[in-house]
């Protein structure tokens, strides 16, 4: 076991690159977490409304009522400079004026020009409160035409502008029997986890492959009584040891952060992963049978990390890149990751089907199959080479 | 001193049109310290990697220990140890580690293994760099550290391919010494050089090689005793008039003079007395001259004479 020790100490030199992938990652995931309240309802907006009543009638009096009811009543002075400064310092958001004879426009059924308002330009409390108004003026006139007198049109005008929708934000999910187990948090971890695990192996693993495989240092092993099968192995053994205690290590944070363990759809989440973490092994190792020098392997680590994140949909949406795009992205592995972790969370208009999920895992496996089929093939023409 | 430990046949080398070693034979016996001197690329490595090897070969046989020599021959390398021309130890271990390591591709006893390490230390003097990284030592010691890694397993045949290349002259002496030692408690030792000093201070037994070819062999006299020269004598002087050197070219036993620059050099192919000869020569004709030493040949002498070219040559 001579050669798997020396590859656990190189590896060990590699491996506060390693933990701070690994915190930094978690930090995020557990901020995001954190920031996610689990509350996904919409909640009206409350404004500070000052209202002078020019009118002073029953008609302006229950107008005043009713936007007492959706909303804050501030009393103010009459007085313009004041009122500028609160509506500059956004203490006030909107000011409204119910002009004089504004009972009597209203039963007569002149509804325009009814009221004076003052607030900031452009500001979403102006179309809110002007709505509201004109809502509740067109409201009540409808129950006048219908035969109300004024006090029950107002009445039902304000009870009919009372009836509360409730709002939830929903995404698109397919009933399903897993639908229910992998949840948004899940969705976003696994996201993110293709980039974490080019840059981990690529960055900590090609590395420790360089250092073993170094032309001397394999050549002076060769001339040793050690079988090259038995070499082999052991730096086999080495990297799936490191491999499969990363892609541990990431799956039972998941797990933990998101309070629940895999079942149902998350088990094919985990599934994805595992495939792919295999992937950035073999591009890892494909990285080292080139012999590009630490600095080779800093840089590399980061174009094919950052370019696949970016070309396949990891930091950006697969529904906001151009087809050219994901059409060239079709040739990455991590293209096909994301539409498992898509089709799985239900966005990006990707519909579940436990069928085409496999067959995109199953190209992701022939990618890894590629890759170490290319890996074995550049090392086999640069030993035969040297 | 009689048991031959390396016997090569006939063995030839190609990349594409080059011949890297053009049917070499080669004898070493138990107990030598074999030198195998040339110029570079003349095919000193070639060799070496093909006994070991690490290179196929396009004809010949390699038998170490009395056994063909293969990829596969475990049992063999089990007794070879390997100084590489460029230093091979991780940089990511310790001196220690490393060690360790490369011991431990042959020695799978922890105890014995232990001990082995340390005797290595000692015998190298790293025992004050232990939990140094190589990155740390200087040129001398991680060349040491090299020597280390390859003989710490106690090997009965030592390959060294040109092991003091870029080392400072003390750490030279040093590793010199330290491959006499190891010849004396009993190891077979081939050293590679293009270094004749080295070569002549150190080996028993000299292969010089050309072109991938073995132009001579011999113990550092026998190689001396193949060629004419026996002494070169120069004398500081310039513009050496005609008829003086006429005068030394009658000389018996002087078969050559040449006006180098400042210098006039001399060479006497036996003979008693040349210097005082020349002397005389030069006294009597009033010639004005500074320094005047004579020299015994070299191996470059013998290079010089067999390739019609010096080994400094090809070095440079």
């Amino acid at each position: 076991m001579q050669v798997f020790n020396a590859f656990m100490k190189v590896l060990r030199k590699n491996l506060p690159t390693v933990i701070i992938w690994i915190v930094i990652f978690l930090s995020i995931s557990v901020v995001v977490s954190k920031s996610d309240s689990g509350n996904s309802e919409f909640k009206s907006k409350v404004l500070n409304v000052c209202v002078f009543d020019e009118d002073n009638t029953e008609a302006s009096k229950a107008l005043r009522d009713f936007i007492d009811s959706k909303h804050n009543i501030v009393e103010l002075e009459n007085d313009s400079a004041r009122i500028l400064d609160e509506l500059f310092y956004e203490t006030t958001d909107y000011v409204l004026t119910i002009k004089k004879g504004y009972e009597k426009n209203l039963l007569e059924g002149n509804t325009e020009n009814l009221f004076d308002n003052q607030y900031v330009h452009e500001s979403y409390s102006n179309v809110l409160m002007t709505n509201l108004a004109d809502e509740y003026v067109k409201t009540v006139r409808a129950f006048l035409i219908k035969g109300d007198s004024l006090s029950t049109a107002e009445e039902n005008a304000a009870e009919t502008l009372s009836v509360n929708v409730k709002v939830t934000k929903e995404t698109f999910k397919e009933e399903h029997i897993y639908s229910d187990d992998y949840s948004a948090l899940f969705s976003a971890y696994f996201q993110y986890l293709p980039y974490v695990f080019m840059q981990i192996l690529v960055s900590a693993l090609c590395p420790v492959l360089l250092a073993m495989n170094k032309n001397n240092i394999r050549n002076r092993t060769n001339c040793s009584s050690l079988r090259p099968g038995s070499q082999t192995s052991q730096i086999f053994a080495g990297s799936m040891i490191f491999v499969l205690g990363i892609w541990l290590i990431f799956m039972i944070s998941g797990a933990i952060l998101n309070e629940e363990f895999y079942k149902g759809r998350a088990l094919l989440a985990v599934l994805n992963s595992f495939v792919f973490i295999v992937i950035c092994t073999g591009i890892a190792i494909l990285i080292a049978s080139f012999n590009p020098g630490r600095v080779g392997v800093n840089i590399l680590s980061n174009i094919i990390s950052l370019g696949m994140s970016f070309l396949c949909g990891i930091f950006v949406p697969q529904e906001a890149l151009s087809d050219s795009v994901l059409n060239a992205a079709r040739f990455l592995p991590a293209y096909w990751y994301i539409r498992v972790n898509n089709m799985l969370s239900g966005i990006s208009g990707e519909i579940f089907s436990s069928s085409l999920c496999f067959k995109f895992i199953g190209i992701e496996v022939l990618f890894a199959l590629a890759l170490f089929a290319a890996a074995l093939t550049v090392t086999k023409i640069r030993h035969d080479k040297a | 001193m009689n048991e031959t430990v390396v016997k090569i046949e006939n063995l030839v080398k190609r990349y594409k049109d080059l011949i890297a070693v053009d049917h070499l034979n080669l004898e070493i016996k138990k107990g030598e310290v074999y030198g195998l001197l040339g110029p570079n690329g003349s095919g000193k490595s070639t060799t070496i990697n093909s006994m070991l090897s690490l290179l196929s070969y396009d004809k010949g046989r390699i038998e170490i220990f009395g056994k063909e020599m293969t990829p596969v021959s475990y049992d063999i390398k089990k007794k070879i140890g390997i100084i590489m021309q460029d230093v091979a130890v991780f940089d990511e271990l310790t001196v220690y580690e490393n060690i360790d390591y490369f011991c431990g591709l042959y020695i799978k006893d922890k105890e014995t293994r232990k001990k082995y390490v340390n005797d290595a230390v000692n015998f190298t003097g790293l025992n004050d760099f232990l939990k140094f990284y190589p990155k740390k030592l200087s040129g001398g010691l991680l060349r040491r550290l090299n020597i280390a890694c390859g003989i710490a397993h106690k090997p009965e045949l030592i390959i060294l391919d040109e092991p003091t290349v870029a080392v400072d002259p003390q750490s030279r002496n040093r590793i010199l010494e330290g491959i006499q030692e190891l010849n004396q408690n009993g190891a077979t030792i081939i050293y590679t050089s293009h270094y004749m000093e080295e070569v002549e201070q150190i080996c028993t037994r000299i292969a010089i090689m050309d072109k991938g070819r073995k132009i001579a062999e011999g113990t550092k006299e026998e190689l001396k005793g193949m060629i004419k020269n026996t002494e070169t004598i120069t004398v500081e002087t310039d513009n050496v008039p005609d008829e003086i050197l006429k005068k030394i070219n009658s000389l018996s036993h002087i078969y050559e003079t040449e006006q180098n620059e400042d210098k006039l050099i001399i060479r006497c192919c036996g003979g008693k007395h040349n210097l005082i000869r020349v002397l005389n020569i030069l006294q009597e004709s009033e010639l004005n001259f500074g320094r005047v030493y004579t020299e015994l040949p070299t191996l470059n002498d013998v290079f010089l004479e067999i390739t019609g070219k010096a080994l400094r040559d090809r070095e440079e």
